[in-house]
């Protein structure tokens, strides 16, 4: 049988090969759909039991299965489809066994219910090689996203949003997040990175660290930590492992009592032309073993606890828009690099 | 916004407002937040352990209740959880360790429980 196959939950299940004839649940496309097909998706599937990937896999050879949300009209034009968990204990969509390989663009997961419950759920097998873009996880009761066994995988303009526990949980890698949002979880918006590079995302508001257990040969660039209940960014205390690098981030206002901006936790770590702004305790501690190359150049320094305040300049960070605003004529190349991510 | 827990205050709103994409998870089953307050809309909203104005309408979220572990989540004791003894009712599983027929350590594993 070959693709691409629709899922409509409004279809009339017949034999997913149209979206007339769509079938009326992605677990059907999930158990049919082999290397190198498409599966289109569109609607909200409201689930009364969590959706297994556990029995196809993407090759190298013939390529990734493709799941793409579309809109009421079936086009590709970032609108997601969404699977609701409707409150029932249930991880949303959880993959198993070797289901490596799979690229899923525009596709919400949220609505768990329970308790520990993740929205994509990739802590149970050891799977490799997925790409999700413009995906998004809120309102679970565990994780948004839980990547505990998945490696190789690239997370693109995903956010991860109002989770009772981590945003990205992720204790396995390497995986790359690039241009991802972690906001009001309440826990970590990152959590126990490791091998892992975080480029251009935005991790604010959630209710412990913005970046938490952070671990070795992980890279921290141009990425906004702002507005955390806890520290912006903790390295897990006593491992000694390779150094994290933290490039051009902006690290301000984390806003509970005493919260660090980055808490080094006397761990190694290299630190360069970063900004902050208005922690409410340190902008930086525990930095014992580190390399820090200030902002404005010059030599590089001990003095990282006095470290002065910048100025932040968000466009319109209530709303989410980390952008800068560029008034300072004096900003360096590096701060013109915007951070525009347009979530809602 | 993020409201969990109880860090920052749920701001007062009128009757009718519509709460979009936050989290209002408290620490606690059964804790009642908006009273008094009519028409409320919830879109996409972490609603765990809230009890809401029985009018209240729901979009992509319901509330639901949990009994969280102190064991599991230590750092919610710092937000008000209260301290959980080892061998709470939240254990799910213990690991004993053994050496020449002799139990020296137990290992627990708890999990938050569901609660009506």
């Amino acid at each position: 049988m070959a693709g691409p196959f629709y899922v409509d939950p409004a279809g009339d299940n017949s034999n997913g090969l149209s979206w007339a004839t769509a079938w009326i649940t992605i677990q059907t496309a999930f158990d049919t759909a082999v290397a190198g097909e498409i599966i289109y998706c569109r609607g909200t599937q409201t689930l009364a039991a969590a959706i297994d990937v556990d029995i196809n896999a993407g090759t190298n050879a013939a390529g990734w299965i493709k799941v793409i949300g579309c809109n009421a009209a079936g086009n590709v034009d970032g609108t997601r489809f969404i699977l609701n968990g409707n409150a029932a204990d249930i991880h949303i969509l959880t993959a198993i066994g070797a289901a490596d390989m799979y690229w899923m663009e525009n596709v919400e997961v949220k609505n768990t219910g329970g308790a520990a419950k993740n929205g994509f759920n990739f802590s149970t097998s050891s799977i490799d090689g997925w790409i999700l873009i413009n995906c998004c996880a809120n309102n679970c009761s565990g994780h948004g996203f839980s990547n505990g066994s998945i490696a190789f995988a690239s997370f693109i303009r995903c956010i991860s949003y109002s989770n009772t526990l981590d945003g990205f949980y992720n204790s396995n890698g390497p995986n790359r997040y690039f241009f991802c949002c972690a906001r009001d979880n309440s826990r970590d918006g990152f959590s126990t990175l490791y091998t892992d590079v975080v480029y251009g995302c935005i991790t604010h508001g959630n209710t412990d660290d913005g970046i938490g257990v952070l671990r070795y040969n992980t890279c921290l660039i141009n990425t906004v930590i702002d507005g955390n209940a806890d520290d912006g960014i903790e390295l897990a205390a006593s491992t000694g492992l390779p150094t994290p690098l933290i490039i051009g981030c902006r690290i301000t206002n984390q806003s509970g009592a005493g919260s660090i901006g980055l808490n080094a936790n006397s761990e190694p770590v290299v630190i360069g032309w970063c900004y902050f702004e208005d922690n409410d305790g340190d902008n930086i501690q525990n930095a014992t073993l580190h390399q820090f190359i200030p902002l404005e150049g010059g030599a590089l320094t001990s003095n990282l606890e006095d470290l002065a305040n910048t100025e932040e300049g968000y466009v319109d960070k209530a709303n989410h828009d980390f952008s800068t605003r560029y008034v300072d004529a004096g900003d360096p190349d590096l701060r013109r690099v915007a951070i525009t991510i347009p979530w809602s | 916004m993020n409201y969990s827990f109880g860090i920052k205050p749920i701001p007062a709103v009128e009757n009718g407002h519509i709460f979009k994409g936050d989290n209002f998870c408290q620490l606690l089953p059964h804790t009642k937040i908006l009273e008094g307050i009519t028409g409320l809309k919830f879109i996409n909203c972490n609603l765990t352990n809230c009890d809401i104005p029985a009018d209240a309408v729901f979009d992509g979220c319901k509330p639901y209740h949990v009994s969280f572990c102190p064991n599991k989540h230590p750092k919610f004791i710092e937000y008000g959880l209260a301290i959980c003894i080892q061998n709470c009712s939240h254990v799910s599983s213990i690991d004993t360790v053994t050496i020449d027929g002799t139990v020296v350590d137990e290992v627990y594993y708890y999990e938050d429980r569901v609660v009506i």
